[in-house]
């Protein structure tokens, strides 16, 4: 009897063969005294709360005081985006591009614990809130990307230019990215960024000329401004989609820099001043 | 001695062989007798003139190149004053065991002659010096085991680098714990003291966290140190900057607000419904990510009189560890380490060995510490019979996030094995544990050392140790006793490896 116990955990499939030797008696017993242990549990003095409302982490505060808005167009552009879709979240300033998983701010903390960046947070939104935002047909959402990229391209380039290749706002840009760091760190991090943003310049650009780059953002502002024409969003949506965001973002943080060099042509202005107005107000 | 004269074939030639070991064994004897009989002699002849008038007439030292001029006059120095014979022999015994020591001397002979001198005084001596300098460079490479981590590491040195037994080190370390550590180090030892040191060195490490707290640990910076010997023990003085950035945070680590609930077993309810006290912190390793620039002193002094470091029978050790950041960078506090060990020989192989360790960090200006500025607690080489820095305040039962306040003891008794007294392994059993909590800003100071003997944990357990050549092995069966709820236990077999073990 005992032998063909044996001879039967031999032919077994190894599968098997392990959950035998699991199940043994004084496998079995063993966890059972094991799991007596620890004899007293204490409760630990740390609680954990679920976190209520979901946050986005940004640079901050903006340029002018008073401002809910970010300094930074990434931010601008996330912030303006979720309050398009009606999204319930806070803002908290932290300052601090290490914190998020793309090394890279904003990024959104869901109350589930999720971290969402970029692409994501825009996905996000639309699977949920979908009934706030604008939706666009198959050809405006192509050209919807086409001016997207257009002004990741030409806006970003007089963007990144005025904050970090101007010798005259190393000043006002250190103070704002960098300002919070402890006294040699934030020069190294200045130096830091900078060589980021020059480097990402240069992908774009072979030559960094101040006076095309300018040019080149006044004309694709002219561009965009005749795209926009007199409608409350772009292609003549009623709710507002992802180029509204993006578009405000550019406009509201040249504004605000005061980046005077670019001429934001009248109707972009009104537009930016509408949006602000409707979403980053507080309602009274 | 010299074998010319044993004869050759011995094994053929019984006779003579047993005859000339017999002879030369009586010419040895005969041979020590004359040695000892001279020593006594010369030996009596230094005590019955040790206090008469001798001194150094000069001080010759022969065959070295690179070595400068001063280092050998400020190690000379005593000993010229010397004024009778004792003195002088003595402390050109001093000076010639200091050379040694320098580390850059193959070897260091010394002769005492009469002065040749015609024009010096009578007692005058001439000390003639031999050494020959050691190559100045050379690379080792080696690997380290500990703290559930493994390494290899390769240094390159440079001795002797400007002529004064300064030593220049670049050392390199690849491990799954500390994943890259490269250290640029410059030593000097002050006055030709090898007891007494100055280095300077810059360093970047990156360490792995990953593990127990979800990030990734970059550091940089620059120390200057100062090493001595006293009469308390050894003391080691550091100025130095760092730049920490706390980084690669796990994309499943999250960010939790964490609360702290002061309970009172009896109106544990009515707390909860009428008067929570919630204090809330922003404990998160996703919070706790960024730069930090701390600049800090510290004082170290270790006190060592164990008879072995990985498996001691007898002596103790103390340490104490003060530090004081905030002269410039964003990281202000004091911190204060104690930790102690004491052993106990019971007989027939019997050890017993008792440690106690604590430890405070105490956060100003800013409202809470930084997580690498904090303790952490647990694991096989701390407090055994959890996992590695598994005790203390924790995020979301996952990160470990490191406490203010901490106290650890653990009682162990070694016992020898049957058949095995011969080998360097044990029996053992064991009692430790200990307490990590945080410093809460706004509560009184006491409060957060009281809340330390609210959540003890607490494991027994036994075993086997093994004081191999390099490392000690444990391999321990534990049992946790008291616990808490976010601790992550180790039950049932836990493996060691390491130098230190409390």
């Amino acid at each position: 009897m005992q032998m063909k116990n044996y001879l039967s955990l031999i032919n077994m499939p190894d599968q098997t063969w392990r959950n035998a030797i699991n199940n043994h008696p004084i496998q079995q017993s063993i966890r059972q005294f094991l799991n007596k242990f620890p004899l007293k549990t204490h409760r630990s003095l740390y609680g954990i709360r679920e976190l209520d409302v979901p946050s986005l982490y940004i640079w901050g505060p903006g340029w002018k005081s008073g401002q809910e808005t970010s300094f930074d167009q990434e931010c601008v552009k996330w912030q303006t985006f979720l309050k398009f879709g009606k999204f319930e979240f806070e803002t908290k300033r932290s300052n601090e591009p290490l914190m998020s998983p793309s090394g890279k701010l904003p990024f959104l903390m869901l109350s589930t614990d999720d971290v969402l960046v970029d692409d994501a947070i825009e996905k996000h939104v639309y699977d949920s809130y979908s009934e706030n935002l604008g939706s666009l047909t198959n050809e405006q959402e192509a050209n919807s990307q086409a001016y997207i990229a257009f002004a990741d391209n030409k806006l970003r380039n007089a963007l990144l230019y005025y904050l970090w290749c101007e010798p005259a706002n190393e000043l006002m840009t250190h103070k704002k990215y960098v300002g919070h760091y402890a006294k040699p760190l934030d020069k190294v991090l200045f130096h830091k960024y900078k060589n980021l943003a020059v480097k990402e310049l240069l992908t774009r650009k072979p030559v960094l000329d101040k006076e095309e780059i300018y040019q080149e953002a006044d004309e694709a502002l002219q561009a965009i401004s005749t795209v926009l024409g007199d409608t409350d969003y772009f292609f003549g949506s009623r709710l507002p989609t992802i180029i509204d965001a993006v578009i405000f973002s550019y406009i509201h943080v040249i504004l605000n820099i005061p980046l005077r060099r670019v001429k934001v042509p009248p109707n972009l202005l009104k537009y930016s001043e509408r949006i602000y107005n409707d979403y980053f107000l507080p309602e009274f | 001695m010299d074998n010319d004269k044993f004869p050759l074939r011995a094994h053929k030639n019984v006779v003579e062989t047993e005859e000339f070991l017999s002879n030369d064994f009586e010419a040895r004897a005969k041979k020590y007798k004359e040695y000892e009989e001279a020593a006594i002699k010369l030996n009596n002849l230094v005590f019955d003139t040790k206090d008469l008038p001798f001194y150094i007439h000069s001080f010759q030292i022969h065959g070295t190149q690179k070595t400068r001029r001063s280092l050998f006059e400020s190690v000379i120095y005593p000993a010229l004053q010397a004024r009778t014979l004792g003195s002088v022999i003595d402390e050109v015994r001093i000076t010639a065991d200091k050379l040694n020591r320098l580390d850059i001397f193959k070897h260091v002979d010394v002769l005492l002659d009469n002065s040749n001198d015609p024009f010096a005084q009578p007692g005058a001596i001439d000390v003639i010096l031999s050494a020959e300098e050691k190559s100045r460079f050379w690379i080792k490479t080696g690997t380290e085991i500990g703290n559930d981590a493994g390494s290899a590491n390769i240094s390159l040195n440079v001795r002797n680098v400007f002529g004064g037994a300064e030593t220049l080190e670049t050392y390199m370390s690849a491990g799954t714990q500390t994943s890259y550590v490269f250290e640029f180090c410059l030593a000097k030892p002050i006055n030709g003291n090898p007891d007494s040191k100055v280095d300077i060195s810059a360093y970047r490490l990156t360490r792995n966290n990953q593990s127990f707290s979800s990030h990734d640990e970059i550091l940089q910076g620059i120390a200057l140190r100062w090493r001595v010997l006293s009469k308390l023990g050894f003391h080691e003085l550091t100025y130095g900057t760092s730049w920490r950035q706390i980084c690669n945070i796990a994309s499943d680590a999250t960010l939790r607000h964490i609360i702290i609930l002061f309970f009172k077993k009896t109106y544990a309810i009515c707390l909860i419904l009428f008067n929570q006290l919630f204090i809330f912190m922003n404990f998160s390793i996703r919070e706790s990510a960024g730069h930090s620039l701390k600049s800090s002193v510290t004082h170290t002094l270790v006190r060592d009189m164990r008879d072995d470091i990985m498996l001691p029978s007898r002596g103790y050790y103390v340490k104490l560890f003060q530090e004081f950041a905030g002269f410039n960078g964003d990281v202000y506090f004091a911190k204060n380490e104690f930790e102690s060990q004491i052993n106990f020989p019971l007989g027939k192989g019997f050890i017993l060995s008792a440690s106690l360790r604590n430890g405070l960090l105490f956060p100003f200006k800013t409202h809470q510490s930084k997580i690498s500025d904090r303790f952490f607690l647990g694991g096989a080489q701390s407090v055994r019979g959890f996992k590695l820095n598994g005790i203390g305040p924790r995020e979301n039962k996952k990160d470990s996030l490191g406490g203010d306040v901490y106290v650890a003891a653990g009682v162990s008794l070694f016992t020898p094995l049957p058949k095995l007294t011969k080998y360097p392994v044990k029996g053992h059993f064991f009692v430790n544990g200990g307490s990590l909590v945080q410093i809460n800003s706004s509560r009184r100071l006491a409060q957060s050392i009281h809340n330390l003997t609210k959540t003890p944990s607490v494991s027994a357990g036994v075993g086997v140790v093994y004081r191999s050549s390099i490392l000690r092995l444990e391999v321990n069966f534990c049992l946790p006793l008291i616990a808490t709820n976010t601790d992550k236990l180790k039950k049932g077999l836990q493996l060691g490896l390491g130098f230190n073990f409390w």
